[in-house]
């Protein structure tokens, strides 16, 4: 049975030497403080040091469609969008949130320019980067989504090639072949919204107000996706949540909970004690646990592992 | 779920023996100078290669081409030229617009480029050296484009660009990052100087002074109105601020953060006794702090190298070149 970061930071304590136990991680002082937050570095540490099968996840994305109708602009507001393929889908919430931010946006008036939504207001309003075109109701709009989030316990996908499935083939590319790819001399594209089945994919990082949301990835699609399909992405996943409250659990198999608690030791006699001879035997303990869970795999592992030939029988 | 500046010097103060402050308003001299000493630490994780959680991606519209034939120059240094046509200059010009206008005074410069900067929508101050003097007349030619730009504050360095349109005569482009001579020995080889166009070409090439060092890009040919959107690194966020600041560093390797900062504080101020007995210096002790620093360095450099294994063995050269030349994430 899995140890709460309670219980772990009861036993560090208890290796430490410290009779005193805690009953909550919530007042903790002195070397329970110490040791708790030790716990949570050396927990997302060790998560973030190799592509451990235990960290293998997989969710849901759901694409938007293009949006294609008729829309009120006047200078950079767009207003009184109608479509029959959907709306903005903006929740509601004081800082505006929806789908289609950072979406491409064309229009009937001028030169065939895009523009970018900078910010949703509501299910039919938004404002773009710019605009060019004259002011006036009744335009024809175009606004397209290429762009995806991922789960917030998003750390790395799992590989290029089966990072992202769907009932249709997907192929990944870089960013930069996939941007070259829509691009009129490499990749003989005469427009940039072309709406189909998404057929290659890639990440970028995205920018938003979340500190959080900041260190995220984006998937971004293409050819837009005409219709709100759903594909599925498979990916290493990181620690979502901090182990510093008594009922959290860390993600690191029972089996190897003695390495979090060594790593742990390591830093508190190390830079709280000051006794370096213990300091050493708890880092030599903590070296030899992750070679320990290195040499572990799965049979059904995604690393390069060694097999039995008969593994494939 | 993400590290504070605040955090992070709780924890640093925690390990080097000092007082562990509740506010980031009112430290101590030495708090102080561990917060200065993790703004330093944080930057040198960032600066260890090109990591996911520094891509950025934003985009600026660009100010159109304009020309006309009835341009006048007045004053007598600076001198000003007028009479422009409406809205010809825009007021985010900043002494990069360019201009070449008919030579009056028979001295066979009409084909030279001189810098403006932006007085109104139908005037512009002359920056370059100008010996013509002034012209009362309204029947100069001349021909102005804006082919410099400022990127946001917060880029380090650009990883592309791209100006997409679906106009008749305009098409996606993809524009290819080239060097400064090759965009000058592109202009001086066609036969106008200032041609516009949808760019093709792009160049970081100039670095603002002061506390932002802006970037700034330079376009080939002088562009149309166009929005152009581009990817980037960002600059770590300043954690030395007296307001909670968040690292922009993943949590997994705050650990190197704090390290690499106590490294520095311990060498610096040694291990003083400033919050009780456990402080004493120790070279032992620096030396393992060092040596936990190298070893988490390793793991973020690692990332690319576990990655790499993971995509496959064959002639998709560039995906590898992309992730580890730099260009591009490391994951």
């Amino acid at each position: 049975m899995a140890y709460t970061a309670l219980d772990l930071v009861n036993l560090a304590l208890r290796r430490a030497g410290d009779e005193t136990q805690v009953t909550t991680l919530a007042s903790a002082t002195d070397h329970a403080l110490f040791l708790t937050r030790a716990l949570d570095y050396t927990h997302k540490r060790i998560c973030g040091m190799a592509s451990w099968d235990w960290l293998r996840a997989a969710t849901e994305i759901q694409l938007y469609p293009v949006l294609g109708g008729t829309a009120t602009i006047t200078g950079t507001a767009l207003s009184s969008l109608s479509s029959t393929d959907g709306t903005l889908s903006y929740d509601g919430a004081a800082d505006p949130v929806s789908p289609y931010i950072g979406a491409w946006v064309q229009t009937s008036s001028g030169s065939g320019e895009n523009y970018r939504i900078t910010a949703v207001g509501s299910n039919s309003a938004c404002t773009l980067n710019d605009y060019y075109g004259s002011n006036g109701s009744g335009q024809t709009v175009t606004i397209a989504q290429d762009g995806f989030d991922l789960p917030s316990d998003f750390d790395r996908p799992l590989n290029a090639d089966s990072f992202v499935t769907a009932p249709w083939a997907m192929e990944w590319r870089t960013p930069e072949d996939f941007l070259r790819a829509r691009a009129l001399y490499t990749g003989r594209r005469t427009g940039l919204i072309v709406q189909g089945k998404p057929q290659s994919y890639t990440l970028w990082g995205i920018n938003t107000a979340s500190a959080e949301a900041n260190k995220r990835m984006r998937l971004f699609v293409d050819p837009f996706p005409d219709v709100g399909e759903t594909v599925v992405i498979h990916y290493f996943k990181k620690p979502s949540t901090d182990l510093t409250s008594d009922s959290a659990y860390p993600l690191i198999p029972e089996k190897d909970h003695d390495v979090l608690i060594a790593g742990t030791l390591y830093r508190f006699f190390r830079d709280r004690l000051v006794d370096l001879n213990r300091a050493g035997a708890q880092k030599a303990a903590f070296v030899d646990g992750i070679r320990r869970m290195l040499g572990q795999s799965e049979r059904t592992s995604d690393r390069p592992t060694m097999q039995p030939t008969n593994y494939r029988s | 779920m993400s590290t504070t500046n605040l955090q992070i010097l709780q924890d640093a103060c925690l390990s080097a023996n000092l007082k562990m402050p509740s506010a980031l308003d009112s430290l101590s001299a030495r708090s102080d100078q561990l917060l200065k000493m993790i703004d330093e630490a944080h930057q040198a994780v960032c600066g260890i290669n090109d990591g996911y959680f520094l891509q950025r991606m934003t985009q600026f519209s660009t100010w159109g081409y304009a020309s006309g034939s009835t341009a006048q120059v007045t004053g007598s240094g600076p001198y000003t030229v007028a009479n422009l046509s409406a809205s010809a200059l825009h007021s985010t010009l900043t002494s990069n617009g360019k201009m070449t206008i008919e030579d009056f005074s028979s001295k066979g410069k009409d084909r030279d480029v001189v810098r403006i900067n932006y007085a109104s929508g139908t005037s512009g101050t002359i920056l370059s050296p100008w010996d013509r003097g002034a012209h009362a007349g309204t029947d100069l030619d001349w021909v102005y484009g804006q082919d410099e730009y400022d990127l946001a504050s917060d880029v380090e360095h650009v990883s592309w660009m791209l100006c997409h349109r679906n106009g008749t005569s305009e098409r996606p482009i993809f524009l290819e990052p080239v060097s400064l001579e090759t965009i000058e020995r592109i202009r001086s080889n066609r036969s106008t100087y200032i041609s516009n166009a949808q760019p093709n070409f792009y160049c970081v090439f100039k670095h603002g002074a002061g506390p932002t060092y802006t970037r700034r890009v330079m376009f080939d040919p002088f562009p149309y109105r166009c929005t152009i959107t581009y990817g980037y690194m960002k600059k770590p966020n300043t954690l030395y601020s007296s307001s909670a600041v968040y690292l922009d560093v993943p949590d997994k390797w705050v650990q190197g953060v704090l390290d690499c900062a106590l490294e520095k504080y311990f060498s610096t101020y040694g291990m003083g006794a400033e919050g009780g007995n456990a402080g004493q210096d120790n070279p032992q002790r620096l030396v393992e702090v060092r040596q936990s620093w190298a070893e988490i360095q390793q793991e973020i450099q690692n990332e690319a190298r576990v990655a790499a294994e993971q995509f496959r063995v064959d002639p998709e050269t560039s995906t590898r070149i992309f992730y580890r030349e730099g260009l591009g994430r490391n994951f």
